[in-house]
């Protein structure tokens, strides 16, 4: 009996230690892509919201046109989505939607050197919808990237690194900020105009 | 300290009317100082000369020897004569700072009420779990209105709830301090609750609640905060990196207090537990006009700077 319940020890604690380490990365990757839902339905919001920003900037900026048909193109590219089973699209689609943030923050900004323009009112409900937007997009990506920290410290340490890689959980990519965002901002390019 | 604050520093300074008034009262100071001394000798002679005949009476004539009765009644007779004694000094700190507060409040667009009963925040402050249960609460000077534009309601609260040990009850304080209400210029929909750390203690708070843990990046706020939220994208919308910089800065400025905030329903409301009264005039044994207690009491009036400015609330900032 006494040995029986040694084999039982024996057996029963490796496994509980295991199935709670997988319970564990199974939650953390699940709390991840959950994450990642929330910016994607943010990311739509945007999406839905640049095509009214881009017509008023069709019809206002003449410099601007191929920043403006830059996010066109991103715009489309980004609607498709990615599978978020694959890292690497994964982070393609990230770092689009990225651009397409960084070159909006351009034609917002550009906005101001038309004052002429008939369409104040209008863009600057727009940009004020989009700003909302925008902190709502920078709150989830907080989140995603937090899990996903979570997630990648699961995978990348022992012991649950070894039940990650059994069942080919990999770490996904956090969500950073675009390479234009990085770029100190030059006071002098905004009295150079 | 910041331009809107100095700004505030001026306006809470007594102008040349209010010291005036304050030093036509200088004969009522003496008089309320005057009549509290004789007061508080007559009670001591009243209590050392009665209270031994009363306690020979109740031993040798009804033979009482239970020392509920022997000590209560000298403690609840040694009670009534300080609040006897007191009675005229507590009615002229009353009637200054009514109207202090009153005029200052003014200066900044507020209303002020010395005693305003229920003001209805107790409740939704328990709901939202900034205070405690508590089975009774006394509210003193609330100041409404708005505040460099923000709509306002604050009110100083002391909770206390009834604790039953084995026979005896006695009353606990739960919470005393302010609790604010002010509109938050973002939009939510669900409930953000940020309240002290309690340690190893935080896993199991709200446990089965709608309210889900929410960790944030700066390691300075979680060291002395910890965030629940309905939504955990909205929690850190609200909670910026730049606004929970100014959370950690509001802590600070009350010391020794205990600040937990709630955004709900469109507010933004926040609970400083000081374990202490605000707005009290500490004495009247120097002269009011240039009495620190006075400037004590009006300097408090700084903690509308302190919330609105220092938590940047004027602005709708994307940070």
């Amino acid at each position: 009996m006494a040995v029986a319940l040694g084999e039982l020890l024996a057996v029963g604690i490796p496994a509980a230690i295991l199935f709670f380490l997988y319970v564990r990365l199974i939650q953390k990757r699940n709390a991840a892509l959950g994450a990642l839902s929330s910016i994607d339905v943010q990311l739509k919001q945007r999406r839905d919201l640049i095509p009214n920003i881009l017509a008023i900037a069709k019809e206002t900026m003449t410099r601007e046109i191929e920043l403006i048909e830059r996010v066109t193109e991103l715009r489309a590219s980004a609607a498709a989505g990615a599978n978020v089973k694959d890292p690497e699209m994964l982070k393609r689609y990230l770092d689009t939607e990225a651009e397409i943030s960084s070159l909006m923050q351009g034609i917002l900004a550009s906005f101001e050197n038309y004052p002429e323009t008939r369409f104040i009112e209008a863009m600057t409900q727009a940009q004020q919808s989009y700003e909302e937007v925008e902190a709502h997009i920078s709150a989830a990506r907080r989140f995603y990237n937090a899990s996903a920290e979570d997630l990648k410290n699961a995978v990348e340490i022992f012991p649950s690194s070894l039940i990650a890689s059994f069942l080919k959980i990999r770490a996904m990519p956090f969500f950073e900020i675009s390479e234009a965002d990085r770029k100190p901002v030059s006071a002098a390019e905004f009295f150079a105009a | 300290m910041s331009v809107a604050a100095t700004l505030s520093e001026k306006a809470v300074a007594l102008d040349a009317r209010q010291i005036a008034w304050l030093e036509s009262l200088e004969s009522d100071r003496l008089a309320a100082l005057k009549t509290w001394r004789s007061r508080a000798i007559l009670s001591a002679i009243g209590l050392l000369s009665a209270l031994p005949a009363f306690l020979y009476f109740l031993d040798v004539y009804l033979q009482v020897s239970d020392p509920r009765v022997k000590f209560g009644i000298p403690a609840v007779a040694a009670f009534g004569a300080y609040t006897f004694a007191m009675q005229p000094v507590r009615a002229f700190k009353s009637r200054v700072k009514s109207r202090l507060l009153s005029e200052i409040a003014g200066r900044f667009g507020l209303t002020y009420t010395a005693r305003p009963g229920g003001t209805g925040l107790e409740g939704r402050f328990l709901d939202v779990e900034l205070v405690s249960a508590y089975t009774s609460f006394k509210n003193e000077d609330r100041f409404q209105g708005h505040f460099q534009g923000i709509p306002l309601d604050l009110v100083e609260c002391h909770m206390e709830r009834i604790r039953f040990t084995g026979k005896r009850t006695r009353r606990v304080t739960t919470f005393r301090g302010l609790l604010a209400r002010l509109a938050f210029k973002k939009r939510f929909r669900g409930r953000t609750l940020v309240t002290n750390d309690q340690g190893l203690f935080n896993s199991f708070r709200f446990m089965g609640g709608n309210l889900g843990r929410v960790k944030l990046e700066d390691p300075v706020f979680e060291g002395i905060f910890e965030v629940y939220s309905t939504d955990q994208v909205e929690a850190r919308y609200l909670l910026t990196p730049a606004f929970m910089e100014r959370l950690v800065e509001l802590s600070s400025h009350f010391k020794r207090a205990t600040v937990r905030v709630a955004f709900d329903a469109g507010d933004l409301l926040i609970a400083i537990d000081k374990r202490k009264p605000s707005f009290e005039i500490a004495s009247i044994a120097k002269p009011l006009a240039d009495s620190p207690a006075i400037k004590e009491l009006t300097q408090e009036l700084l903690i509308f700077d302190a919330i609105v400015s220092t938590l940047n609330l004027t602005q709708k900032t994307r940070v």
